[in-house]
């Protein structure tokens, strides 16, 4: 056990340097050893990656190189236990990207096959090239949405990572494992999180034999948890959408109206706008104007049984709570429910 | 402390900034040599000015936007473009250093640029390897100069731009911690992308722009379920509208076995597309006719790897055109043992595929055979394991009565209806050849008293009728064929006399099926020692001609004994397999192909081709029309209006569906002779009618 996972960390070494100047060392047996042992790490990583015991022993040995890592080298980014599964593939990208690998690293793809077997490199592209190519040619040649509003491209990408998580969570005690893999994405796709949004609530909607829910819950949970995030992710999906969810799942439902109310008390009544305005004050959260909550809730009571009854109950107890007024202007509550005439 | 190199962004958009810059540096103009300039001109003088403008503004307008036209554009220039690429790459291939291949062919790298990104174009195999062989091209093992090493480098970002998504994006995230390999990524991202547009396209009803998008695709491995649904989903969906170029493209690949998909989409394939169900029936022609010796071996798989038995079980209306073009075919030429061999375990596939369906999803028998008496279909289509064998002799005899009250007729009236009834009675007995070849197996160990029936259904397979096939003469022959057959397993060692009779019937043009077929079953079933009979082949069999004949009857019987149920003694099959490979063994005889024929199929397919362009039309809808109006066969009606035949006979298309497909454009009636034109104007004359076609 204390082997294979000193040879992981000597792997997660070997895919660090492979970024740096010195590959131009590298003759060519060095690079069919490199990926010999890249090869190695995608077996054990299939091997253990749903054990929890050795899960954990390898993510914490993985977190200590990372560390030590990227205190010698300042541009280091962390690996995770799920990129073990590709450690193939990373080594040939960091390579290709290395303005100093050898030039060898050219036979990796088919383009001579005679070339690239005498020289013992069998590594065929084509299929990554192909499958690629034509995900992309697929989803972006028409701008078709699915029943819940979303494109297919995202749809797709949210099934595999909810059966991703599935599998993670199979095994007890994985559930940290789970969250360390939706941290990563989130690092990773940071920029671009509204599609990242779009690829969760695709993850959220996915339907399988998952009966327990287990990875539904521990994305809703991870959303809740992280500041922020569940409220973006709010912002980012449609009305519809959300409504779509709050159908599926009561947790998100119950999370949605939560976001729905911080939001709504972020605003203040302008008196002579005679209007609700977002005040900038209080979080750093941006606000959203008062139509765009009065198309939330009138989505969420157009959206049917038993979603509308739930609305309205909890419309009318936070009425309740913010004072029970009946004319306009004072409770932000009671100027939604009239407007929405509920 | 050595630094992290930067990842490169972006190698499309890096890589026109630094192509320009590659044209202009001065490094290229310092290493011009000027010795090597003539040649420069004479490689770039191959490349139109038009040509490569073309291909470039091609490239540059692909790549602005993906739609709909522009995926069609794509996959319709595709070929061109392969043509185009080879040259280029063949081009590249004479240079002798990268900076000598970017001042011969100044857009190269632009263009593969522009070329690598656009997945509808990268996709598709052929261009993606003719793409990355000209990448290996530029790409120098050791760069000499500035202009080298950033070629190289560009190389290096483009190829990892074709392996990796963009840093950055949900999609890189989602790839690099998906756990899993790329490849199975994308493997079961295409997957998924097949059930979510398949639950999508019945509200939009966008069929035609995913299967546009897909032309490219067509054998694509991982897209195999997306293709499947796509062609699924025309049969279910009446308002389906698949393109027809995918339509075609996927006809294309799964005759030519470039295409693995489930039975159920190539079920809906054959309803679809009357040419591809056309290609695949006379890509089983072409096989048994050209390619003999492996195909003999493993007919029933050809057969079944087709998948049209299962096909033909479901839809009776792609029985009907199967059999149509058999029939077609076995009227040109009906002595062909492999043909006949062919439609014989054809028809005892779709017989076995049509029992295991169940009751209520199974038309009955009469529909697929709709012009022929109850009284012949009972017996015939009934399955010898379905008989016990101690009554075999009893149903053959009632094989024998049914269908010589079929040639008696034929004598009354003489007219071309007769004849009509003749050559399907005929022909069903081709379909069902495993009663002829039970009836030869009784033959073996029988007594003469009872030999009459048997022999009277050898003769009429092998001589149906008395004009040309000469049946009254041959009855006599095959009993003579009997006896000294009989007597030449008997007799140990063969006596001289039975050896020669046997050796000169065979050798006879007349009756050397009918002979060759009765002398095998002795072989096979004979209770005589192995070695005994193998030296008796041996001295009789020495044509290579006849050893191939003789190989597609054991190919049959071998069918019949091991496929439909009859228990299979292994002494048997023991001796099916000795024979077999007594015959197989090398012989200096080239073997002869129907090269008339061949040409003849080949023909055809052009035609076919041509045919489903002008008219646009499915066969499937033509058939339920067709089965509307009469129950009648159906004719074969892409057939070109006429194809000329390399041995001289014309035929002729006919356009009324009752009539037969061919009539006889010769007026006067041939001398009989041996030369090829005469046989086959005699193998003609056999089915025709004087007064004109059957």
């Amino acid at each position: 056990m204390d082997d294979v996972v000193g040879r992981l960390q000597q792997v997660v070494e070997l895919l660090a340097v492979s970024q740096l100047d010195c590959v131009n060392e590298w003759d060519h047996q060095t690079m069919l050893r490199a990926f010999e042992w890249a090869q190695y790490c995608e077996q054990v990583h299939a091997r253990s990656h749903a054990n929890p015991a050795l899960r954990s022993a390898l993510e914490s040995r993985l977190h200590d190189t990372n560390q030590r890592l990227r205190e010698t080298l300042p541009s280091y980014s962390p690996v995770m236990l799920s990129e073990l599964a590709q450690c193939q593939h990373k080594l040939l990208v960091n390579l290709l990207r290395n303005p100093s690998s050898p030039s060898s690293i050219i036979h990796v793809f088919p383009i001579d096959r005679i070339t690239g077997e005498q020289r013992g490199l069998d590594m065929d592209q084509t299929p990554v090239i192909t499958g690629k190519s034509a995900l992309k040619m697929l989803c972006c040649s028409s701008d078709w949405t699915s029943y819940s509003g979303l494109q297919v491209e995202t749809e797709v990408r949210g099934k595999l990572l909810k059966r991703h998580l599935k599998t993670i969570l199979t095994q007890r005690g994985n559930e940290n494992s789970a969250r360390i893999l939706l941290d990563s994405i989130l690092h990773d796709s940071a920029g671009k999180t509204e599609n990242l949004y779009d690829v969760m609530a695709a993850a959220l909607l996915a339907s399988d034999d998952d009966t327990n829910n287990l990875s539904r819950d521990v994305i809703l949970g991870w959303l809740q948890s992280h500041d922020g995030c569940l409220s973006k992710l709010c912002r980012s999906l449609s009305p519809r959408l959300c409504c779509v969810l709050s159908r599926e799942s009561v947790t998100f439902q119950r999370a949605y109206c939560d976001v729905l109310r911080r939001w709504a008390n972020s605003l203040d009544y302008d008196v002579m706008q005679s209007a609700w305005v977002p005040t900038c004050s209080i979080t750093s959260e941006k606000t959203v104007t008062f139509n765009v909550l009065f198309d939330r809730f009138r989505a969420l009571l157009n959206s049917g049984s038993p979603v509308k009854e739930e609305t309205e109950t909890k419309l009318a107890e936070l009425k309740v709570e913010s004072g029970d007024f009946d004319v306009k202007g004072i409770s932000v509550w009671t100027d939604l429910i009239l407007q929405l005439k509920v | 402390m050595q630094s992290i190199s930067k990842p490169e962004e972006k190698p499309e958009v890096e890589l026109h900034s630094c192509l320009m810059e590659l044209v202009c540096c001065p490094a290229v103009i310092m290493c011009n040599g000027l010795a090597r300039h003539d040649q420069q001109y004479q490689i770039m003088a191959a490349f139109s000015e038009t040509e490569v403008q073309f291909w470039m503004t091609k490239a540059v307008s692909w790549g602005e936007k993906t739609s709909c036209l522009t995926l069609l554009d794509t996959s319709r220039h595709l070929n061109g473009l392969r043509s185009f690429l080879q040259q280029l790459l063949q081009g590249l291939q004479q240079m002798s250093s990268t900076s000598e291949a970017m001042r011969t062919f100044p857009f190269v790298g632009q263009f593969l640029g522009r070329l690598c990104c656009n997945p509808c174009v990268i996709v598709d195999e052929r261009s993606q390897r003719l793409l990355l062989r000209c990448l290996n091209c530029l790409y120098s093992a050791d760069p000499l100069n500035a202009v080298e090493r950033k070629a190289n480098l560009w190389i290096k970002n483009l190829l990892c731009h074709l392996i990796s998504e963009e840093e950055g994006s949900v999609a890189h995230a989602m790839v690099k911690h998906a756990g899993i390999s790329p490849e199975r990524y994308h493997m079961d991202a295409l997957e998924k992308v097949g059930n979510v547009k398949m639950m999508t396209w019945c509200s939009n009803g966008n069929i035609n722009t995913m299967s546009t998008a897909c032309i490219a695709l067509v054998t694509c491995r991982q897209v195999a379920p997306l293709i499947g649904a796509l062609l699924k989903h025309s049969i279910i969906c009446a308002t389906s509208c698949v393109d027809e170029e995918f339509i075609e493209e996927v006809s294309k690949a799964w005759v030519s076995k470039r295409l693995v998909i489930e039975e159920e989409a190539v079920v809906a394939l054959y309803c679809h597309n009357p040419v591809c169900l056309e290609g695949a029936a006379l890509s089983l022609l072409e096989s048994v006719l050209c390619d003999p010796k492996t195909v003999s071996l493993s007919l029933d798989k050809c057969v079944n790897e087709l998948l049209l038995p299962q096909a033909s079980a479901l839809h009776c209306h792609i029985f009907l055109t199967v059999n149509e073009i058999y029939r077609n075919v076995l009227m040109e030429i009906d002595e062909n043992i492999s043909v006949r061999a062919l439609i014989q375990v054809y028809t005892n596939c779709f017989l076995q595929r049509l029992t295991a369906l169940k009751p209520q999803d199974g038309l009955p028998l009469s529909a697929f055979f709709p012009n022929l008496p109850p009284s012949l279909l009972c017996p015939l289509l009934t399955a010898p394991s379905e008989v016990p064998r101690t009554a075999w002799l009893d149903h053959l005899g009632w094989i024998r009565r049914s269908l010589q009250r079929v040639v008696e007729s034929e004598k009354e009236d003489g007219d071309a209806r007769a004849y009509q009834a003749v050559f399907d009675a005929w022909f069903l007995l081709v379909q069902c050849g495993f009663w002829v070849d039970t009836a030869a197996e009784l033959l073996v160990l029988l007594e003469a008293e009872n030999s009459e029936a048997l022999l009277w259904l050898l003769t009429f397979l092998h001589h149906p009728t008395n004009r040309g096939h000469q049946r009254s003469q041959q009855t006599v022959v095959a009993k003579e064929a009997w006896v000294h057959i009989r007597m030449l397993f008997h007799a140990r060692p063969p006596l001289p006399r039975h050896l020669c009779a046997v050796k000169d019937l065979l050798s006879s043009c007349l009756s050397r099926n009918l002979v060759l077929h009765l002398f095998l079953n002795f072989a096979v079933f004979s209770h005589g020692p192995v070695s005994f009979t193998t030296e008796i082949i041996d001295k009789v069999l020495i044509d290579a001609g006849v050893k191939q004949r003789a190989l597609w009857i054991l190919s049959a019987i071998d069918f019949r004994l091991n496929r439909t149920a009859v228990s299979l003694e292994d002494r048997v099959q023991a001796r099916l397999k000795i024979l077999r490979e007594t015959l197989l063994a090398p012989c200096a005889e080239t073997l002869l192909i129907p090269m008339d024929f061949i040409t003849f199929i080949v023909a055809r397919h052009e035609d076919l081709k041509s045919y489903s362009y002008s008219t646009g039309r499915t066969w499937h809808q033509q058939d339920e029309r067709k089965r509307k109006k009469s129950t009648s066969s159906v004719p074969l009606r892409s057939l070109s209006p006429s194809v000329m035949l390399s041995s001289g006979a014309e035929l002729s298309h006919c356009e009324q569906r009752d009539k037969s497909l061919f009539t006889n454009q010769l007026s006067s009636a041939p001398a009989l002779g041996d030369s090829p034109r005469t046989r086959a104007v005699l193998r003609h004359e056999r089915w025709c009618s004087p007064a004109g076609g059957l």
